[in-house]
């Protein structure tokens, strides 16, 4: 069993994961809500997105070790 | 094992977890020095700034990751710009790198014991406060790794692994921390609004958030170490890339909308300050992670004990990457008569090269006292330099890419960064990247940035470039060589070899293959 499919590991991964989904989308709902679509939203919208996009990446990567 | 043209190669072992790690434990301290520096300048645009650096970033490590794993040599940057561009600018580019390692060493070095002085117990090594001694123990550092590089003290991959995977976990807390209890969206706006820069600051930042990203090569490094590297490299780098980007990303934007857990002192002039406009200062540029993490409400408490030690212990690493780093890139050079053979020389007992190593660490120790005699700026003097090493390389890698699109169309691309443009060139068929013509520009761009606004870097950087042409020349004349040409070199044949020693099976074949339509009498050489 290679270490990607192990339980700890993947484990790991999920955690991480969801700790991204939850901090990306809590950072572009604070920042939407505080600065609307004004410029200085942008780094920080960027920012949540950028972070769900990890979040979602690293699950799905979980679930396909699963399967 | 030995290829046709003598190169020395280096036994295959990391896994996709060391080579990870390997990147990381090079590219993942950038933040520790360059967050401080960077707020510095650009103050309420701090994230602007990485950003625009950020998004350059992922076009070159993209471009590095093709590259390494389409060439999987040691070497970086200077030898894909020689295989595409020629001796000549292989040689400005593997220069340029050469800079930056002993940047590397110097900064990271003041970067090392900047973390430690903010113990409370370690005050006394603070650069401001005491700058004999912050000189005098940096400069004993430099050594400290010189000797330990000779005698072949380096620390395994094992090693970097577990490295980069407290700091992972570590940057994540302090990041999650951060955000749940001291961000506020408001303070974050308002940083903006009041600290956004002139446009000068702001070009100024934008070439130092590029310091950020910089140790790129140790994905080529990686590359030459690990069994099927076109498989291998991609994924790890562009999970290395994103990691990475985040972090930078999430750091700027934290620091600019954090409410501390502590009053922000007042500065100099007893002024009251924003919290960011404190981490910017000279005195906390050298520690701004620190200072951040300490200022999170109960994490603080452990946090000003933990941090300092673990970003020093990490900002030692980089600069050991970077005496290491030197050694083997001037061994690279000299192999291909870029360099004197005195650079391959290595120790009877130690089996090290210990003439780079010497001529590299005295470099870096020069580079000190030239920084030390800037005073409060000496930190930002390392970085302009640094700043300027990254972009004069990368915009070199970025023109080699393209160059070996167009020239070498027969080499296999496992991994081709995406958005190509198909075009007819000599009969053959080329992608020509638009991802690189893009991140082409934006480097230029930082390029042109650290020219402009870096009064140091600009006569600096190009001045290290005309002493390294010097040496070059007199060494090309003295050994009859070419002076703007290239040494006459079967590519080709080469990189048979190479991916063979690589593992790389099929796609040797399939470069057989296409060699052989392209000449029925080509007969591989492989050994």
């Amino acid at each position: 069993m290679s270490y990607r499919s192990s339980k700890a590991y993947v484990g790991f991964k999920a955690v991480n994961g969801a700790i991204f989904i939850v901090l990306g989308a809590a950072i572009v709902w604070q920042v939407a809500r505080v600065a609307g679509m004004r410029f200085e939203a942008i780094p920080g919208l960027i920012l949540g997105a950028a972070m769900f996009a990890l979040g979602a990446y690293r699950l799905t990567m979980m679930l396909r070790a699963r399967a | 094992m030995s290829s046709e043209t003598g190169r020395q190669e280096l036994r295959r072992s990391v896994t996709p977890w060391g080579s990870y790690s390997w990147g990381y434990a090079d590219v993942g301290a950038d933040i520790f020095v360059a967050l401080g520096l960077v707020i510095g300048v650009a103050g309420g645009a701090t994230n602007i700034a990485f950003l625009f650096a950020g998004l350059v970033y992922v076009c070159v490590g993209l471009a590095y990751t093709e590259l390494a794993a389409a060439y999987p040599v040691a070497g970086g940057g200077q030898y894909f710009v020689m295989r595409g561009l020629g001796d000549f600018l292989g040689f400005i580019a593997g220069w340029a790198v050469l800079l930056d390692f002993t940047i590397d060493i110097t900064l990271f070095s003041w970067g090392c014991i900047g973390y430690l002085s903010h113990l409370p117990m370690l005050r006394i090594l603070d650069a401001g406060s005491h700058p004999m001694i912050h000189f005098w123990v940096i400069l004993a550092l430099i050594a400290g790794l010189a000797l330990l590089n000779v005698i072949g003290v380096r620390e395994s991959t094992a090693f970097n692994g577990f490295v980069s995977a407290i700091d992972v976990f570590s940057e994540t807390l302090i990041l999650v921390l951060g955000f749940l209890f001291t961000f506020h969206p408001e303070i974050l706006i308002h940083s903006m609004q009041t600290g956004w820069p002139n446009t000068f600051q702001l070009m100024n930042g934008i070439s130092l958030a590029i310091i950020s990203f910089v140790g790129l090569e140790s994905i080529s490094h990686a590359a030459e170490e690990t069994n099927r590297p076109a498989s291998i490299i991609p994924r790890t780098s562009i999970s290395l890339i994103l990691t990475i980007l985040i972090f930078a990303l999430a750091y700027s934007n934290l620091a600019l909308g954090m409410q501390p857990w502590y009053p922000t002192p007042h500065d100099a002039h007893g002024h009251a300050q924003q919290f960011w406009a404190y981490l910017g200062s000279t005195q906390n540029q050298d520690k701004a992670v620190a200072v951040m993490a300490s200022n999170i409400p109960y994490f603080g408490l452990l946090a000003a004990f933990y941090v300092p030690v673990f970003g020093a212990t990490l900002l030692l690493i980089s600069s050991n990457s970077g005496v290491f780093g030197s050694s083997r890139i001037a061994y690279s050079m000299s192999q291909f008569n870029l360099l004197p053979s005195i650079f391959k020389r290595v120790h009877r007992k130690f089996k090290t090269p210990v003439i780079s190593i010497a001529v590299f660490c005295t470099l870096a120790a020069i580079e000190l006292v030239f920084a030390a005699l800037q005073g409060d700026f000496g930190y930002e003097f390392l970085g302009d330099l640094y700043a300027f090493g990254a972009a004069a390389s990368y915009t070199l890698v970025f023109i080699a890419l393209i160059a070996l699109r167009i020239r070498d169309p027969l080499t296999p691309r496992k991994f081709m960064i995406p958005l190509n443009l198909k075009i007819k060139y000599k009969g053959e068929d080329v992608y020509f990247p638009l991802v690189g013509l893009i991140g082409f520009v934006g480097i230029l761009a930082i390029l042109v940035f650290v020219l402009l606004t870096h009064h140091i870097g600009r006569i600096a950087g190009p001045s290290w470039l005309l002493f390294g042409v010097a040496i070059y020349a007199i060494y090309r004349l003295r050994k009859k060589l070419p002076l703007f040409g290239s040494t006459p070199r079967d590519w080709s044949g080469d990189q048979v070899q190479i991916l063979k020693n690589a593992g790389e099976l099929e796609l040797m074949d399939e470069l057989v293959g296409k060699l052989k339509a392209r000449d029925p009498n080509y007969k591989a050489k492989v050994l």
